[in-house]
């Protein structure tokens, strides 16, 4: 008996009574040929708790028919095979269509992807007092840091050209931050729980990523549930803006489209708009930013382009966030005149 | 009477989503099907039943096999079929080598014993007096005056010197609460190779305590692999600092128990001519020299407890 690498792959097929005729590596994953068909045999390292959540996250994903793609029972009905030093799962395989490097098309189809998962899943959610609350709090923390940023810079004789660049913003940034906790604040005080208009909670994905999404002609399929758990979606809404944000180019970023995408298939409320304009409102992306200039691992020239290319897109991004609201409130507005109007 | 097959056949295949499924043998009940051959058991006992499969699921995940169930096309992990519970499993048939394998088998030995931890019922017994009690009945029959009744006259002294030592070294964990167990029809040694492992069957019997197993397994080792391999495993296992100190010493109460000198004494009334009676003393001489090596060797892995030891 011999332990080597390909017995390895064979025992871990084996469990799926699966013989494999011939493997490519693609990335993260195996592609495994068999006569059963094609399948994508996916090694990575798992926490435990990460396991459970598969066995918990993926049962309700077939029973909401979500479409998304997750681990094929073992024969012995394990969704997760493997030791603790690494863990496999098998998926069927899909030849994908679009390109991982085509960006822009991967997020309008993750947009919408993610806004049929938070729809599908919805629910009236209790605590949004606590939901407001804790916006503020890190909202008024991230206040802190970037005036600590500020009062650290003003000390330096000869402030670096980033430092320039964040003094001569941090008028504009701060604004944001005023305006935001002032939001959050003022929501914090009311007690929600009994409005019909608050934010709603729906299975989160916990790790979107224009990767995690597998794209076969029409076909669209979120993968890598396992993070996933129940939340106030619209903070994983807010956070997969700020990704497309600092991921796609800003002035290319076709956000009309995108917000569209999600809007379509997950209508916001006017807490959860009102909510997620208020979220994405000051520039988290740039604090991340200013976080990473203390321990200086890149140039300077580095820092500069990319503060450059993060505030640029944050404010084309709140800009045509506001516009797309305005739209919808108009549209919405119309369309309630004109109900009124039959009515009459 | 109804053919049972006639039943289980067509459950099997509904339930496995087996295309094709041929009865090869009906006991133990083993099926070939598209996706190879299976073990089919068959359980009455339901308790018994969610205990295996909670012990495979224990076992899994590790550098081996171990013979799990396979879910059903609704997720359970049996069948019920009557007032029965049928499961299916994998059935390799290569048997597993011992020597050159020392580092996986190391894995499974300490799985089996780290892994299954559990209640068993253990019948008090004493070894010194059925030790008494057999020598005095072999006495009083006139068995101890040939050549190797004189033999066994012989090795009496030490024989009850080891059977005291077992006695102690059992008495010494009795009220041990969690204690290593196993199926009473494991046999390690008739475990299978598969896929550049070893593929284990856990079988479906009750569970025992569980070092008679491994004792028994290493006197195999021992007589098959030889003295290094079993030395290497021993190794391997000291790195993994398995077996603890209560299974090192009730191992070694198995081993201390003169079982090859009461079929010794079986066997003396039954001894036809000269060549049996030589075979007899032979087998008798063998199984006792290896058992006292492999005590030596295994003391100078795992130290014996301070109080309790050979030497009294």
């Amino acid at each position: 008996m011999e332990d080597r690498e390909d017995f390895q792959i064979q025992r871990i097929l084996f469990q799926y009574d699966l013989v494999p005729r011939r493997l490519w590596n693609r990335g993260s994953v195996l592609k495994v040929e068999t006569s059963a068909g094609f399948f994508a045999l996916k090694r990575k390292k798992m926490t435990d708790r990460q396991v459970d959540r598969v066995y918990s996250v993926y049962p309700l994903i077939r029973s909401l028919v979500i479409d998304a793609v997750g681990p094929l029972p073992s024969k012995y009905g394990d969704l997760v095979v493997g030791d603790e030093a690494y863990r496999y799962y098998l998926m069927p395989w899909f030849e994908e269509t679009v390109p991982e490097s085509d960006l822009e098309a991967r997020y309008r189809h993750l947009f919408h992807k993610a806004g049929e998962l938070h729809r599908q899943t919805m629910r009236e959610g209790k605590g949004t007092d606590g939901l407001y609350r804790s916006a503020f709090q890190m909202v008024a923390t991230r206040y802190t840091d970037w005036e600590q940023f500020l009062n650290m810079t003003e000390h330096h004789l000869y402030p670096s050209p980033f430092e320039q660049m964040v003094m001569s913003y941090s008028g504009q940034a701060l604004g944001l931050f005023q305006h935001a906790l002032g939001y959050f604040s003022e929501r914090a005080g009311l007690n929600d729980d009994a409005s019909d208009d608050r934010p709603r909670r729906a299975l989160c994905h916990g790790r979107l990523s224009p990767l995690h999404l597998l794209i076969e002609g029409e076909k669209r399929y979120l993968t890598n549930f396992e993070e996933a758990r129940e939340d106030f979606f619209i903070i994983e809404t807010a956070a997969l803006m700020e990704q497309a944000c600092s991921v796609l180019p800003p002035a290319q970023t076709p956000w009309q489209d995108l917000l569209s995408a999600y809007f379509s298939a997950c209508p916001l409320n006017e807490a959860e708009t009102n909510f997620l304009f208020h979220f994405l409102l000051w520039p988290r992306t740039i604090l991340g930013l200013m976080d990473q200039y203390r321990d200086k691992e890149r140039s300077e020239l580095w820092y500069t382009r990319r503060f450059q290319r993060l505030s640029r897109g944050h404010r084309r991004m709140i800009n045509q966030l506001q516009t797309f609201i305005e739209q919808k409130r108009k549209e919405k507005q119309k369309s309630r005149d004109k109900e009124e109007k039959k009515n009459e | 009477m109804n053919d049972p097959l006639q039943q289980i056949v067509p459950a099997l295949q509904v339930n496995y989503r087996f295309r094709e499924l041929k009865v090869m043998r009906r006991q133990p009940m083993t099926i070939s099907t598209e996706r190879g051959r299976k073990k089919i058991r068959i359980w009455d006992d339901e308790p018994l039943l969610k205990r295996h499969i909670s012990w495979r699921r224990q076992l899994s995940g590790g550098r081996f096999f171990v013979d799990r169930m396979y879910a059903t096309q609704s997720g359970r992990l049996f069948v019920p079929v009557g007032r029965f519970f049928l499961t299916c499993h994998d059935a390799p048939r290569v048997p597993a080598s011992l020597s050159g394998n020392e580092a996986i088998w190391a894995d499974v030995c300490a799985a089996l014993i780290t892994g299954i931890r559990d209640a068993a019922d253990d019948p008090q017994r004493s070894v010194l007096e059925q030790a008494d009690r057999t020598f005095s009945e072999a006495d009083r029959a006139g068995l101890l005056s040939g050549e190797e009744g004189v033999l066994a006259r012989k090795s009496y002294p030490t024989v009850r010197k080891r059977a005291e030592l077992a006695d102690r070294l059992r008495s010494a964990y009795r009220k041990s609460g969690r204690r290593v167990i196993l199926p009473e029809d494991v046999s390690l040694r008739k475990s299978k190779a598969l896929l550049g492992t070893v593929f284990i069957e856990l079988g479906q019997s009750r569970p025992v305590p569980g070092c008679r197993a491994f004792a028994r397994f290493f006197l195999e080792w021992m007589k098959e692999g030889g003295t290094d391999s079993i030395g290497r495993l021993f190794s391997h296992l000291k790195k993994m600092n398995v077996p603890d100190r209560e299974t090192s010493d009730l191992i070694r109460a198995e081993w201390y128990e003169p079982d090859e000198w009461f079929r010794f004494l079986e066997n003396l009334a039954h001894l036809p001519n000269e060549t049996s009676e030589r075979k007899a003393v032979e087998s008798f001489e063998t199984a006792r020299d290896r058992k006292n090596r492999l005590i030596r060797l295994f003391d100078t892995f795992f130290r014996p407890s301070g109080t309790i030891t050979e030497s009294g």
